[in-house]
């Protein structure tokens, strides 16, 4: 199609909370009209004619049929992912919490991406099988629609609430390791050159007009936090510079120009962000997906960043196989990762805790195994705090009815976990702080005895 | 890498299309998948990435044919478009004798960072041009042989050969995912992790078992 053609039907979705839009209008349609009925009917003044009433419900059947099962099974997999007396809502948020916490626990945007898409993964195996989904999933969709849905599910409870810091490291850890500044060298240095030093060969450039339109699009990417719709607007991008490569003449073009073509459009563009934004799909786009033409599109994408990045280098040729090298390496440990992998154990190692102190009370996610006994998080906690006498503190499990000093040799992880499989979960948390404040039974052998709690 | 599944599944496979620019990879993919474009994909209209569906022997195939840039300046790339292909083309020129050289060369590369999980063919396109030949039949087919590779001759001008070289590719990617399954049914079964609930990880002996902490309460 022409230029105009492909500019007509890009939409302005950006991944972000048009879902919820389109619900909030239906539901706030269906309830104003069943609202307007009732008054009608109540009021007496004004009787509704059975006609019209009748007319009424099916326009709000109609509307809330197009909440499709898709839909419903999205929105409740993301309430239950923010519910903490669900197990998976609190696997969930206590890892969202230990990311927000920890941001420097990483050793690279990519390790941190990766951990990231395992979780995902992981909690994907452990809605599958778990009965908190109720009624479960094979009963609303079919059984080969399950996986995307999830998917889709997942990047809604993780990726949304994280967007912004999930931005951030992937932004500090360039910035820190220099190669921010040096992809801005580069990217320049980029601009300057010709097609044809670029590798570009016989096919139409595309003008200034097209560029800018590009530019913008690679933009508003950096709004979605969907690594699918991400994909889905990289593809847009390339069929617009294919059309302008073909020029009307039906002429299809290979790779053999179509990457150069592509690293000369990233170059000309200037948008240094695109490398974590290809960074961040490449990674946690659903590994099924890879294999596609989104895969495809995304991975000659990289390989433009690449060629830019490299620029400037005269044996660009050797480094950059060296990194396509321990690229490949990477994919390669994630894709037997991820073989080997399904088992939330991993990511039941977080625990919530509550910490206070005579300035306050603030709230941690730890890193905390089965195996840990509550004497060790108890001096994690210490150390977090900078607590002068940690034998003072204790840890405590509280209940809406109770207060419970944990013993220095027992699991929290496993109390927890014990909790959780009552047939009636009860609100509890754990909760760090000065022992003697609570034993109020207990008589004080001195300073604290008549404090409240 | 793989994907592909029991009888009633579809098998997804991935072939990397690598040569020196100017072979005619793409005019060869290009006469494959003419008039079968699948219009569910955006940029179809292009030769850089083909989706094709088969049916062979009654199992249906999906196969992904990913082109690389042949220049030499992108030689680097290669790993990005090569990781997890079940099955690689190498495309020469019967009239090129340097161009033969670099499919020697991609061979040597893909055995080394893929090993033999990988289908090679060496195909030796454009015998149109028969008469000015300058890879010889013999040294071809044998060096082929040497390192496990099937070799083949196309032409896209005359829509030669090109039809067999990708079933035959797709036959053997079968067989070789085929085996694979197999492999895999004889190894321990997984089935355990169908149990619902969730399970912490217990190497005490005495811990209880399947459910363990979590079943009981």
């Amino acid at each position: 199609g022409t230029k105009d053609g492909v500019e007509a039907d890009e939409e302005e979705d950006y991944g972000v909370g048009l879902e919820t839009d389109l619900e909030m209008r239906l539901r706030q349609s269906s309830k104003s009209q069943r609202k307007r009925i009732s008054v009608s009917l109540g009021g007496g003044s004004l009787i509704l004619p059975k006609a019209l009433k009748g007319r009424f419900q099916k326009v709000s059947g109609m509307l809330s049929s197009l909440v499709t099962p898709e839909r419903r099974i999205i929105k409740k997999i993301t309430e239950l992912s923010q519910d903490r007396n669900s197990y998976f809502g609190s696997l969930v948020q206590d890892y969202i919490g230990f990311v927000q916490e920890n941001r420097g626990c990483h050793t690279s945007g990519m390790d941190f991406l990766q951990t990231l898409r395992q979780f995902m993964t992981q909690m994907k195996a452990y809605l599958c099988q778990s009965s908190e989904l109720d009624p479960p999933l094979e009963s609303l969709i079919p059984e080969d629609q399950i996986d995307q849905v999830l998917e889709k599910a997942m990047h809604k409870s993780v990726l949304k609430p994280l967007k912004s810091v999930i931005q951030g490291i992937l932004h500090d850890f360039q910035v820190n390791s220099g190669a921010w500044q040096q992809l801005k060298e580069n990217l320049a240095l980029a601009k300057t050159k010709r097609p044809q030093e670029l590798g570009v060969d016989g096919a139409v450039l595309p003008d200034a007009a097209s560029i800018d339109k590009i530019r913008q699009k690679f933009l508003n990417m950096r709004k979605m936090y969907s690594p699918e719709k991400k994909v889905s607007l990289l593809l847009r991008v390339c069929k617009l510079i294919y059309s302008v490569m073909q020029d009307n003449s039906g002429r299809m073009y290979g790779a053999d120009d179509f990457l150069p073509m592509l690293t000369y459009v990233v170059a000309q563009c200037d948008v240094p962000q695109l490398d974590t934004e290809v960074e961040y799909m490449m990674e946690l786009l659903d590994p099924s997906l890879l294999q596609g033409e989104g895969g495809y599109y995304l991975t000659s994408a990289y390989g433009a960043m690449a060629l830019i990045k490299n620029f400037q280098e005269e044996q660009a040729a050797r480094v950059l196989s060296s990194e396509a090298r321990n690229t490949l390496h990477q994919w390669h440990r994630r894709r037997t990762a991820q073989r080997l992998a399904p088992s939330v154990n991993d990511f039941q190692n977080y625990l919530h805790v509550a910490l206070q102190v005579d300035t306050g009370c603030t709230a941690k996610t730890l890193l905390v195994n089965p195996y840990t006994t509550t004497e060790e998080v108890c001096s994690l906690c210490a150390q977090k705090l900078k607590i002068q006498e940690p034998e003072q503190y204790a840890l405590f499990l509280v209940t809406t009815e109770t207060r419970q000093q944990l013993a220095p040799d027992t699991h929290p992880q496993r109390i927890k976990a014990e909790l959780y499989s009552r047939p009636r979960t009860h609100t509890f948390h754990f909760l760090y702080r000065k022992v003697t404040d609570l034993n109020l039974c207990i008589p004080a052998d001195g300073q604290n005895g008549v404090s409240s709690v | 890498m793989a994907a592909a599944g029991a009888s009633g599944k579809t098998y997804s496979f991935k072939a990397v299309l690598l040569g020196e620019g100017c072979v005619g990879k793409t005019s060869l993919v290009l006469r494959y998948c003419e008039n079968k474009f699948n219009d569910k994909h955006i940029t179809t209209l292009q030769a850089s990435f083909l989706n094709k569906k088969l049916n062979i022997t009654g199992k249906r195939v999906n196969l992904a044919i990913w082109d690389t840039a042949g220049q030499e300046r992108f030689h680097a790339l290669g790993p990005i478009y090569y990781r997890d292909s079940n099955g690689a083309i190498l495309v020469y020129d019967v009239t090129d004798e340097d161009s033969f050289q670099k499919v020697k060369n991609w061979v040597k590369e893909l055995r080394k960072m893929l090993g033999n999980d990988i289908c090679l063919c060496i195909v030796g396109n454009k015998i149109d041009l028969e008469k000015e030949r300058h890879v010889s039949v013999e040294e071809a087919e044998s060096y082929a042989e040497s390192v496990g590779a099937k070799h083949y001759y196309t032409s896209a001008k005359l829509n030669k050969g090109i039809e067999e070289l990708f079933l035959d590719l797709c036959k053997r990617m079968m067989e070789t995912a085929q085996a694979e399954e197999r492999m895999k049914g004889n190894g321990a079964s997984q089935s355990t992790s169908n149990r619902r609930g969730v399970q912490i990880v217990d190497d005490e002996p005495q811990a209880a078992p399947a459910g363990g902490c979590c079943s009981s309460g």
